[in-house]
């Protein structure tokens, strides 16, 4: 069957592809509506993005979103919406910000310890919203947003106050001095900057490729064997396709609540991590919103770990690029939001088209089968 | 704390909990037909810009308003078009329209950042009423829109309780293949809730800037459409319970920026959250008192309705 197969992937693929091009000429409306040249803003995205440094910057802002896509399929996987990794990656950000400032270690303990505090705190409060589920019933679509703002307008709010550096915000200095403590030296994930450079010439105009880069892709692996070489995977993807069948075959469907609850909260925590990683502190420029576009990634990608990759690696790039229409004028940036929301829309759509294209092709194959069984 | 201050605070309570009140109760007719909406914030910081826009094109603020609710309803259609037609995830496309909603808003409304309005809903003048001590400036000083949300709460209230039109729409909610037997259509009864609870994000989201704080910011929705979509809880799906609710938060939202002239010594971020923490503990409240009653969630809520798969 291996015309089937590959047939099985054109569909797969069919749907975001679909999805990217009619974002792109609806986008394009929106562009020459408002007086815009979309061949020039297109133009001028993709010139941009073709730089060394640009892409670095690319490469930088795909690595959450990606561990954040990650973080959001665990849960889709078995039709369990955690919407709250938002709230969950800021809070473990906040912590393990604070804790990294307070101690000095030898560097792989200190950014260890840091690693395991994000994901703490992370699967602690994404744990929250699973024990409600569990033990309540409490819907976790509804839960995880009440947590998310929680989190955001009221315990970060609270963390940022009392763990102001040097105890109090001063309003003389610049924005620079608002934060937590900075991080020492050891605790930050080192550039990987030469490794690139083996590929390319020398990056210019002090841009780093962050070494969590390592950190996702040790997660895309680890979540492709948890989801297709273990029970627990396998336990997974039965509670999301038939959960009166997976519960007959003996998966408690309270345990894997619960862990793939907390699983994903812990997958959160890292994109936290990454952030502080970035910053050596909590402050200010910290990035908000990649809980939301992670979800947004991971519906993209269709909880795929090379799926998710791809979605990213789009999202990251239309953010990134788009910071150039700024310069030259040629369009609003904004336009990449809408582009972004058209792109996850479409691709809802598509995938229910092929979804069902794929159901009644099925069907006309057994109904063939058992046509000829019967003569 | 001065009596001055004390009306300030109320006046301030009954109008952030419009807002509120407004977009909730769309929520409300929306789930109430089985279609859970999470667009909610992109719908409102929709209504919001075209709200401005209008207002400044035409300076007619009633014609801004009316646009709002028409875009709030188109936009809400987008929902409706994929979880009812097309029966996608109703959790995934709410999510997605409200990304799109607030890039869009964004988009749309970049050039009017900081512009003042071109017109506002000034507040209705209902004589000597607004004379009367306590209750004058606090119920009849207010804007428009605010006696429009307590009408439309009234009207939902009698329309889902009293009418055929609201029975059926209930029991979309409820049985959709039910009421497919009985003769209605599942697809018309609940595009027609979703569009409704559209045009009413929408209404919310013009009020805030025609009225309440009435110029144009990115972001100016501020999460409260996600706070609508907890009130819907909140109330027990009920608009009478929703309204006590809604002014029960808006007070909170109210509160939370006068804290200090109030001289109270409380921090403004554990209020902000208490709207949350509430509403969690309500479900968890649902959740124990279900094991004697049954839920009072509509049965069939987030679930698509395909007629083949009856």
């Amino acid at each position: 069957m291996k015309n089937g197969s590959i047939r099985r992937i054109a569909l797969a693929l069919a749907a975001p592809f679909a999805a990217v091009v009619f974002a792109t000429i609806a986008s394009s409306i929106f562009l020459l509506i408002a007086g815009s040249n979309p061949f020039t803003a297109y133009g001028d995205m993709f010139e941009y993005g073709s730089r060394l440094e640009i892409q670095v910057d690319i490469l930088n802002r795909a690595t959450p979103l990606y561990i954040s896509g990650v973080a959001a399929a665990i849960g889709f996987r078995m039709n369990l919406f955690n919407i709250g990794v938002e709230g969950q990656y800021r809070l473990a950000a906040i912590v393990a910000a604070y804790v990294g400032a307070s101690v000095s270690l030898p560097g792989v303990l200190h950014v260890g310890l840091i690693l395991v505090v994000a994901m703490l705190v992370g699967g602690a409060y994404s744990g929250v919203a699973g024990v409600l589920k569990v033990t309540r019933g409490v819907n976790e679509v509804i839960s995880t947003i009440m947590l998310n703002a929680i989190a955001i307008s009221g315990l970060i709010a609270w963390l940022v106050r009392e763990w102001q550096a040097g105890g109090s915000v001063d309003a003389t200095t610049s924005n620079l001095g608002v934060g937590t403590e900075p991080i020492d030296e050891s605790g930050l994930i080192p550039n990987i900057n030469s490794w690139l450079e083996v590929f390319t010439r020398e990056i210019g105009k002090g841009k780093e490729l962050t070494g969590v880069i390592l950190v996702a892709i040790v997660v895309g692996i680890l979540y492709h064997i948890l989801i297709n070489r273990t029970r627990f995977g396998f336990d997974l993807r039965a509670t999301g396709i038939n959960p009166f069948a997976a519960r007959a075959g003996g998966v408690s469907d309270k345990k894997m609540v619960l862990g793939a609850m907390v699983l994903s909260g812990v997958v959160a925590g890292l994109v936290g991590m990454a952030e502080i990683a970035k910053l050596g502190r909590f402050n200010p420029n910290f990035v908000g919103g990649l809980g939301f576009a992670g979800i947004a990634v991971a519906l993209l990608g269709r909880n795929h770990p090379g799926g998710i990759a791809i979605g990213a690696l789009l999202f990251a790039f239309l953010d990134t690029a788009s910071g150039v229409l700024q310069v030259t004028g040629s369009a609003s940036r904004e336009i990449v939001f809408i582009m972004q929301g058209i792109i996850l829309l479409a691709a809802v759509i598509a995938y229910e088209v092929v979804q069902r294209f794929r159901i009644r092709e099925e069907a006309r194959l057994a109904s063939a089968l058992l046509e000829g069984d019967a003569q | 704390m001065s009596e001055a201050s004390m009306i300030g605070l109320l006046t301030a309570a009954v109008s952030f909990g419009a807002l509120l009140y407004l977009a909730a109760l769309g929520e409300l007719i929306a789930e109430k037909a089985g279609i859970l909406n999470l667009g909610v914030e992109g719908m409102m910081a929709m209504g919001a810009v075209t709200g401005f826009m209008v207002a400044l094109e035409t300076e007619n603020a009633w014609l801004a308003l009316i646009v709002a609710m028409l875009v709030g309803a188109l936009f809400a259609l987008i929902h409706g078009l994929f979880t009812v037609v097309l029966g996608a995830e109703q959790v995934v496309s709410g999510l997605s329209l409200t990304i799109l909603g607030l890039g869009m808003a964004a988009f749309v409304g970049k050039n009017a950042v900081g512009r003042p309005p071109g017109a506002v809903l000034a507040p209705v003048d209902w004589g000597f009423l607004s004379d009367i001590p306590w209750v004058g400036p606090i119920l009849f000083t207010q804007s428009p829109i605010v006696y429009f949300a307590i009408l439309c709460g009234a009207a939902t209230s009698f329309v889902l309780t009293r009418t055929r039109t609201g029975l059926a729409l209930r029991g979309a909610g409820e049985s959709a293949s039910t009421v497919d037997a009985s003769g209605h259509s599942v697809v018309q009864l609940r595009l027609g809730a979703v569009a409704m609870g559209g045009a009413l994000a929408g209404a919310s989201g013009a009020y805030l800037t025609l009225s309440l704080t009435p110029q144009w910011t990115e972001g100016v929705t501020a999460g409260r459409g996600w706070i609508a979509v907890a009130l819907v809880i909140f109330g027990a799906w009920r608009p009478g319970r929703c309204a006590i609710g809604a002014f029960l938060f808006g007070g909170l939202l109210a509160l939370k920026t006068r804290l200090q002239t109030f001289g109270v010594d409380l921090s403004p971020i554990l209020l902000s959250m208490i709207p949350y923490v509430l509403t969690i503990g309500v479900l968890i409240a649902i959740s124990i008192r279900a094991r004697n009653r049954p839920s009072s969630a509509p049965a069939a809520l987030g679930q698509a309705y395909r007629r083949e798969e009856r």
